[in-house]
């Protein structure tokens, strides 16, 4: 894309982008490092996704006050204000799902309190794996400017949700067959709703990229959703 | 009718500009515009300077017929009347479609004789009676009169840049108007009256069209519905303001309002 005239814009656009590129790459680990520490049952590592959100919300704050300065003083117009625009929504939903990995790291040692290998543990990674890919490529999606990329992620949502319902059902027998780990298939369940909204989450930027790359907003589509819930 | 010369679908349009070309001398200034305008819409003209659009302006009301180097194509009608017909009346053509300057230009006369001019020497009005009450409505419909009502036999150059252009905008509103045409009527104002000329734009729409050439994006923004984005002689996009703005369709339109080199 052609420069401004003004050079300082392009150098806040700059900025604009790798604050978002710098925090969805930190939601995505915190994803990934909160799926392992639940797989290894690292509760140093849980901790520290606890401890890493902090830096994802500081960057919402600092995204959300230069993006007011952009407008105050740069009156971006066409292409340029969809993308500034983008950039606060966008920063606003990879702080929840930043706090939905939190919230399963959260959740990592009161699984652990009773170490039984439940069979839905096992699902759980590769759905966690499904919604950080999703993540990575909606903001790799923004990045590049990229609609059609934007749109496969979008249509990557169902996959997300079908492993919900999977894992949900599984739990549900499990919790009648086994009453005595109610508790910790609920903290399950809690795991796996979250990386549910995680996807949806990520549809929703691939959303807001999609708009902010063609100025167009992206035909609602038929999506399967999350059936067990709704 | 295509979307790209009538975007709003306008039904009955004041004016229409079809495949308007302008040469001054051998150079050719303006490469062949179609438009309408309403009533009930504002239509801004934006452009890098010399791309076409006060030349443009300025055929809506043979403006450039005092230009002896100049040379208009193509087909302009006022109601369906070709303006540029032999047996148009220029001089009630320019009281039909009024224009406002860049600089505030009233007449070294008083307040009240910049009003009353135009509606003297078209016949209008001719008992004094008449005139005062053709003052009072066109200043009060500029804006101005509650600033000038008790002087208004001060002279017109003695009033700050900002009432002087709403003095040339009651000035152009006198003689009744059905287009008011500003090139660039807000460049030699402050903010403050830069937003009491857009405010009046707003409360003269629906009764005049209007047509305004602005260097300002924002200002286009602001006052109009309908917005032309001039380039080298073309017109390059006309669209609704609100798409022009958010989401043009042609790339140079993109370049030029982001502030890109084009």
């Amino acid at each position: 894309m052609a420069e401004h005239t003004i050079k300082a814009f392009d150098d806040e656009i700059d900025r604009l982008r790798g604050l978002i590129a710098e925090m969805g790459g930190r939601a995505e680990a915190a994803i990934e490092s909160a799926m392992i520490a639940l797989q290894r049952q690292d509760l140093a590592l849980a901790a520290q996704v606890v401890a890493e959100d902090k830096r994802i919300d500081a960057i919402e704050a600092e995204v959300e006050k230069l993006v007011i300065q952009v407008i105050a003083l740069r009156a971006p117009m066409a292409n340029d204000l969809r993308d500034v625009i983008a950039a606060l929504k966008i920063v606003g939903v990879v702080e929840r799902i930043g706090d939905y990995a939190k919230n399963i790291a959260k959740r990592v040692p009161l699984i652990m309190v009773n170490q039984r290998t439940l069979e839905p543990v096992s699902l759980l990674p590769s759905m966690g794996q499904v919604a950080s890919e999703m993540v990575h490529d909606a903001l790799n999606a923004f990045a590049a400017r990229d609609p059609d990329l934007a749109v496969a992620v979008v249509e990557r949502d169902t996959v997300v949700d079908d492993f919900y319902n999977s894992v949900f059902r599984t739990l549900v027998t499990y919790m009648v067959e086994n009453p005595k780990t109610i508790s910790e298939c609920a903290h399950l369940l809690f795991i796996a709703k979250n990386i549910e909204r995680i996807g949806d989450h990520a549809t929703n930027v691939a959303e807001m990229v999609y708009y902010a790359a063609t100025g167009q907003t992206l035909p609602d589509r038929d999506r399967g959703g999350a059936a067990a819930e709704e | 009718m295509t979307e790209a010369t009538n975007p709003l679908a306008i039904a009955n349009p004041k004016m229409s500009a079809r495949d308007v070309k302008v040469f001054y001398g051998a150079k050719q200034a303006i490469k062949g515009v179609s438009i309408d305008v309403d009533m009930d819409h504002v239509t801004a003209f934006i452009g890098p300077s010399g791309c076409g659009k006060s030349t443009f302006l300025r055929t809506l009301n043979r403006m450039n017929d005092t230009v002896a180097s100049a040379r208009v194509e193509g087909t302009i009608t006022l109601d369906g009347d070709d303006i540029y017909s032999p047996s148009m009346d220029v001089v009630q053509l320019r009281a039909r479609v009024g224009m406002v300057f860049q600089k505030p230009n009233p007449f070294p006369k008083s307040i009240y004789e910049n009003i009353a001019y135009g509606p003297r020497i078209h016949g209008l009005a001719h008992a004094k009676a008449d005139l005062d009450v053709i003052v009072e409505k066109s200043l009060r419909r500029a804006g101005l009169w509650e600033e000038v009502k008790d002087r208004l036999h001060d002279s017109g150059t003695a009033l700050s840049g900002g009432q002087q252009q709403r003095l040339c905008i009651g000035r152009a509103i006198a003689v009744e108007p059905e287009v008011i045409l500003m090139d660039e009527p807000c460049s030699a104002l402050d903010p403050i009256a830069t937003a009491k000329i857009e405010e009046l734009i707003h409360e003269l729409r629906g009764r005049y069209a209007i047509v305004i050439v602005t260097h300002n994006m924002q200002q286009a923004a602001r006052v109009s519905q309908c917005t032309a984005f001039f380039h080298l002689g073309d017109l390059v996009e006309y669209g609704v303001t609100s798409d022009i703005f958010t989401n043009p369709t042609q790339e140079r339109t993109k370049d030029y309002i982001t502030g890109r080199y084009g």
